[in-house]
């Protein structure tokens, strides 16, 4: 018996040994008495040091102090199963883990102390983080299915050289897209450079673009190289394409077609091998249809379209952006917001997003405003958004009492119909007499002093 | 000079990020010259951070630490010392006579980065000079 009471306990000590989740005990004074190999490896802490100090000072969870789950245990007598938390390890990292607590007992239920195991959640975190990975391409983040078809082909659309067409509303990341796809093709380490077409008159537009030579017009005292020669061999983005004049649209026809440029006021061409991307918050087919964009350079940059989604067909990306946001603005502001509170989420979610990505960038910077740290609230958004939800509740609301108004008619017409003979009436209503009866009562619906019976009895 | 702990009862919290309770001390020629409690949350960072700055608190003593932060605090400004632990009115008569606090480092903190009671801190240094 005592031979196999000492094997029992050996057997334990290899179980608790050979597991990968840290395992340690305390007793009353909350003095660590057993401490196994893997709680030694994801504290940091071994177990010669660790054994007979206070659990706090070797385990350094952030519940330690307050939300203390051994402490309920032996309280309780109860076991409590899977808290996530972190503790703090001796190389000053935060390690996500999870926490079961149990107390300790003798053969007779007399409670010894307490049992906490804890589990690394590093690796869950990490896969989560790889996860998320999947859905990033560039700068871009994204959960949803239309731009997940699009994440797929970027890269071979990348490597292929190929004129690109990127159409969106405004905000929507059309930058990001022509940034996304220099940065995964081959000519990533020349440069990319972006222009926003319609900002600019056409004989700027075109300097910009091509430069000139000196003495092209008044204060032109020396030659000037346009963005196609500092692009090079890289990339440049043609934002906004849409509103270019038709004059310049056939000498950007001739760039793409011929790979060479005559600077301002040069006799001479220049070759040049940038790849162009171009992109329109416009629709460039209806727009041709129209006659308000060039066909022959519509077809000659429509090689590859990417329609870019606005950010009300792609809401399940909210979340993602925002966390994106909140992490980008922390280490910008140096602050620590954590995330956004439920009901502040619930607004954003139900906003329609005019302004698309960028709407929501700024109303996080908004809230970092006025949110120093913890959980963005509401009232650190901005007003529009609530007023916005109010109104539409107000919507709602006289939607109820459009239909409370209409059935209060309608019940009214029937008694009339019905010489105020409320079974007639009901019937005609299609309700139950007890129905009736509760709607007038509810509608405060007074009825004159005669009655459909009474009435027809006389006559 | 003023020193900040983070209590917990009469101990110094286990770790920073849940501390909320600040012990501040202005130190003159090795003594002890005035005190005071301070609420605090230490999960709103740049806050404490403020309240730190606010208190011309130059040194903070507190128990586990993760490195960002400290690097931030030291930034600041902030002199930290983190990973100690034991009863607050013994590490501070330790720590205002300039003497090591090595003996209240957290267990596993012997040997690792995180240990910050080294006699070369600047301010250790000007204790010891006789603030």
């Amino acid at each position: 018996m005592k031979d196999s009471s000492s094997i029992t306990k050996a057997a334990n000590e290899i179980i608790l040994e050979s597991i990968s989740d840290g395992v340690f005990t305390v007793d009353h004074n909350w003095r660590i008495m057993s401490f196994n190999r893997a709680a030694e490896e994801i504290t940091g802490t071994s177990r010669k040091e660790a054994i007979g100090r206070y659990c706090w000072e070797v385990f350094r969870s952030n519940m330690c102090e307050g939300n203390c789950a051994l402490k309920r245990t032996m309280k309780e007598g109860k076991s409590f199963v899977s808290s996530s938390t972190y503790i703090i390890n001796n190389r000053q990292e935060r390690v996500p883990i999870a926490v079961s607590t149990s107390p300790l007992r003798n053969e007779d239920g007399e409670i010894l102390g307490g049992v906490e195991t804890f589990r690394d959640h590093s690796l869950v975190e990490e896969l989560r983080r790889e996860l998320v990975g999947n859905f990033e391409v560039g700068d871009m983040v994204s959960r949803s299915k239309g731009m997940k078809k699009i994440f797929n082909i970027l890269p071979q659309v990348a490597e292929s050289d190929s004129t690109v067409l990127i159409e969106g509303e405004t905000g929507t990341g059309k930058e990001l897209m022509a940034s996304a796809l220099h940065n995964l093709s081959l000519r990533k380490k020349e440069p990319f450079v972006a222009i926003n077409c319609g900002a600019l008159p056409d004989t700027l537009l075109e300097s910009e673009l091509f430069g000139y030579k000196a003495g092209a017009f008044t204060n032109a005292d020396k030659d000037k190289p346009g963005l196609f020669q500092a692009a090079g061999k890289g990339t440049i983005l043609l934002d906004e394409i849409g509103d270019t004049s038709s004059a310049f649209q056939v000498r950007l026809l001739r760039v793409l077609e011929e790979k060479e440029f005559h600077p301002l006021g040069s006799v001479e061409k220049i070759k040049t091998d940038t790849r162009i991307v171009a992109a329109t918050n416009r629709d460039l087919s209806l727009m041709v249809e129209k006659g308000q964009f060039r066909r022959d350079l519509f077809y000659r940059i429509n090689i590859i379209r990417f329609q870019l989604p606005p950010l009300r067909e792609r809401k399940e990306d909210i979340p993602l952006l925002i966390e994106r946001f909140i992490k980008k603005m922390n280490h910008i502001k140096g602050r620590y917001v954590s995330n956004v509170s439920k009901e502040a989420m619930a607004l954003l979610l139900a906003h329609d997003y005019p302004g698309n990505i960028r709407e929501l960038e700024n109303i996080i910077e908004h809230g970092f405003v006025l949110c120093a740290e913890g959980e963005i609230e509401v009232a650190h958004l901005p007003g529009y958004l609530a007023q916005a939800e109010k109104s539409q509740a107000v919507h709602r609301l006289s939607m109820e009492e459009s239909v409370s108004l209409s059935e209060k008619e309608n019940i009214i017409k029937a008694l009339r119909n019905n010489n105020f003979n409320r079974l007639a009436a009901a019937k005609e209503l299609g309700v139950h007499k007890s129905t009736l009866f509760r709607k007038l009562s509810k509608y405060q619906i007074t009825l004159p002093e005669i009655d459909g019976r009474s009435s027809r009895k006389e006559s | 000079m003023n020193v900040a702990i983070t209590v917990w009862g009469n101990r110094i919290s286990p770790v920073f990020d849940s501390a909320q309770t600040l012990l501040v001390a202005e130190i003159r020629e090795k003594q002890i010259v005035d005190r005071k409690i301070q609420r605090f949350q230490a999960t709103m960072f740049s806050r404490c951070l403020g309240l730190l700055q606010e208190l011309d608190v130059r040194v903070l003593i507190c128990g586990a630490l993760c490195e960002g932060p400290v690097r931030l605090l030291e930034f600041h400004g902030v002199e930290v010392i983190p990973f100690v632990t034991g009863e607050v009115e013994e590490i501070l008569a330790c720590f205002v006579e300039g003497k090591d606090l090595k003996k209240f480092a957290m267990p596993g903190c012997g040997h690792a980065r995180c240990c910050r009671w080294r006699n070369d801190l600047p301010l250790q240094q000007e204790l010891k000079n006789n603030v």
